[in-house]
């Protein structure tokens, strides 16, 4: 039997192996090192990884910049199998490609937002949870999500939320709820013309709409409007609308000292990361990163099985691998989001970190966004305009 | 009519055959890569394209009816129009002289200040955009500058206000205000100021009667050359713009890329077309066809 410790060594071995640089904090001397390899090289004779047979081949499309790629190579090695791994930058290439049917992958990472369009377009195949013991890792939280009762056909990747990114030097006291950027005689008044809001109008809204205590997802009159009217009053204290690049640059450059803002984006900024190294250490740590109190709108990325694809054994073995608690942590230490599983293996400074786990006590204050209807979509934008010509 | 005649008119038919084949290909990619694209806008737009992505012959207008029922965007246009007039008043008040004296002033080392003019012209928009930003910005070596040297005692605040949106469009598009002014200028006929000089006009009846007259086309072309793009811009109210620096091209980009309700917004980008063209046109009936070929 192997232990847990065992699999994290072996785990990180692959790391090791590729990217000996790259793990500084964690195995810092090269004797340490070696021995390691050693003992590596033992249990890995002792263990046998895969229970069933997996096809030769294994085509992966994920967002860019998602995972440890040096895991991805040493699980392909380790199993024999051969991996094409591409990455896309936006959702509709993702979904451009799998609606056809025949995109040719057998494994894809998509937004909460497209799993029910696609699974309603028939385009996935079912995924056997039988096959992915280490599905047990995941919390009850991300299971069964409302996008995929039962999860038929994803399981969960990876999540995130929206919401404060700060200066933790120049603000004080510190952000705590989204409050602090919605009424003058807190943070917004106190640091006018340095706050940024979303320039993605389904997130501004959705922070007014949880902030005034309705649904974010909300498309009824009544509620847009009485958004609509907070975000009037709160526009003339703010710098601007920003988008990513610009808050992180801004924040960054200390023009912006709050900026709603994706918990991923502060996490690149704070952390400097890349995808063949374990970072773990903060290069920038005056940024902060609060999931407000009132709570914030999350999105999931799931994996699925495309239609058509050939190597559906393969497919499950790999999701099975991400799953297991150690990966998971590994690829959390890597890229700075959140794999579930894998909470209760990294270290602690991260675990605690609110740009990358959600506290505890707010996962229940999450909101998920959901599809909307091109007329849906249309009817906000109509309300954002009216706040953009203000 | 002799032989030779023939013979020439016959070449010469010849030549203009094989020239007009030289515009099949421009043609052809225009066709396919804009005339084409811009139907299927203009499918959108009338509602004969379904949520399906099918064409329905069934033409209507609700589109546009509810884009002109929103008073927002009226006013989001009316603020296009003013920052992109703001625009292209200060271009050429920058651009003219800077034409003039080179065309006119200048004896040796014209080409060479035209170039150094292009220079900076050859780096990408946003990468010079971005060193604007970073000019700009409360915390820039300028403003440091300027407050340990005593001259101010706080740091300007220009970014993400109208004033940084007005900056940065007129610093990207001078010049294509100077160009065309410059080529016109250099066509004036010199001899006719000097026959003014000869006859007693003074420099600024000259200028006024003579200069500016004729370089008319020139200005006109600047004008749309800054003024189209200008008005028509979401990059730079994005990036150095504060709340209130939303633009016509923003509300485009937010109803095909953020809402993705392309029928929307394809009926404001057919209305946006139409104001535009119609510009032109005014400009082609004014100026006839010359005033295309600055």
């Amino acid at each position: 039997m192997v232990s847990r410790r065992d699999v994290l060594k072996i785990m990180v071995s692959g790391v090791l192996g590729l990217a000996i640089g790259g793990v500084g904090g964690y195995f810092s001397r090269q004797s340490e090192i070696d021995s390691l390899r050693k003992e590596i090289e033992d249990l890995s004779k002792q263990i046998e990884l895969q229970t069933f047979k997996l096809e030769p081949n294994l085509n992966i499309y994920n967002w860019t910049y998602y995972i440890n790629r040096n895991l991805v190579d040493w699980w392909a090695k380790e199993n024999g199998v051969s991996i094409v791994y591409d990455t896309f930058e936006s959702l509709d290439e993702v979904v451009a490609k799998l609606q056809t049917g025949t995109s040719g992958y057998d494994l894809a990472v998509v937004s909460d937002s497209v799993v029910q369009e696609l699974a309603n377009m028939r385009v996935l195949e079912p995924i056997d949870l039988k096959k992915i013991p280490n599905f047990k890792h995941i919390p009850e939280k991300f299971k069964n999500p409302y996008y995929d009762p039962g999860n038929k056909y994803s399981v969960i990747y990876s999540y995130g939320t929206t919401g404060l990114g700060w200066n933790n030097q120049e603000v004080a006291p510190e952000v705590t709820a989204w409050a602090d950027v919605f009424e003058v005689d807190r943070h917004l008044g106190k640091y006018k013309g340095k706050i940024t809001m979303h320039t993605d109008s389904i997130e501004t809204f959705g922070a007014a709409l949880i902030y005034l205590g309705r649904d974010p997802t909300s498309t009824k009159d009544e509620d847009l409007r009485e958004a609509v009217e907070l975000l009037k009053k709160q526009k003339p204290y703010l710098a601007g609308y920003a988008s990513t690049e610009e808050y992180m640059a801004g924040l960054e450059a200390g023009r912006f000292l709050i900026s709603h803002a994706y918990n991923g984006d502060i996490a690149g900024i704070i952390y400097a990361s890349d995808e063949r190294e374990i970072i773990i250490t903060k290069k920038l740590e005056y940024i902060s990163y609060t999931v407000p109190e009132e709570g914030a709108l999350a999105w999931a990325d799931n994996f699925v099985i495309p239609k058509g694809a050939k190597n559906i054994e393969a497919a499950h073995a790999f999701i099975n691998f991400i799953l297991d608690p150690v990966v998971s942590a590994i690829c959390t230490m890597t890229v700075k989001y959140p794999f579930p599983a894998g909470k209760d293996y990294v270290p602690e400074e991260l675990r605690k970190d609110p740009v990358i786990f959600t506290p505890e006590e707010l996962l229940d204050k999450l909101y998920w966004t959901r599809p909307f209807t091109p007329e849906e979509r249309a009817k906000r934008a109509e309300y954002w305009l009216e706040l953009m010509a203000a | 009519m002799g032989f030779s005649d023939t013979l020439l008119k016959h070449i010469r038919r010849n030549v203009t055959v094989k020239v007009s084949l030289l515009l099949i290909p421009p043609l052809l990619f225009l066709a396919i890569w804009f005339y084409a694209p811009f139907f299927i806008v203009g499918l959108y737009s009338f509602d004969m394209i379904n949520i399906q992505r099918e064409i329905v012959f069934k033409p209507s207008l609700i589109h546009y009816l509810r884009v002109l029922s929103w008073t927002g965007a009226m006013k989001i246009f009316l603020r296009s129009l003013y920052f992109a007039g703001v625009t292209v008043i200060l271009c050429l008040l920058i651009g003219y002289p800077v034409a003039y004296y080179i065309s006119f002033k200048m004896k040796k080392y014209k080409d060479l200040f035209i170039v150094l003019f292009i220079i900076p012209f050859w780096v990408s928009f946003l990468l010079r955009t971005y060193a604007m930003m970073s000019i700009l910005d409360e915390r820039s070596f300028l403003n440091v500058l300027l407050t340990s040297l005593k001259l101010i005692d706080s740091p300007i605040r220009i970014m993400y206000t109208d004033t940084a949106v007005i900056l940065v469009m007129v610093y990207d598009y001078l010049v294509m205000m100077v160009l065309p002014l410059y080529a016109n200028l250099e066509k004036l006929d010199k001899t006719l100021l000097e026959a003014a000089y000869t006859l007693g006009a003074s420099p600024v009846k000259t200028f006024l009667k003579i200069t500016l007259p004729l370089s008319m086309p020139g200005i006109m072309a600047g004008f749309l050359l800054v003024f189209i793009p200008a008005v028509g811009e979401f990059v730079i109210p994005e990036l150095v713009g504060g709340p209130n620096n939303y633009m016509v091209g923003n509300l485009i980009y937010e109803f095909f890329m953020g809402a993705r309700h392309w029928w929307i917004g394809s009926a404001l980008s057919m209305l946006f077309i139409v104001f535009i063209l119609s510009l032109v046109i005014t400009y082609v009936r004014k100026m006839g066809e010359r005033g295309l070929a600055f």
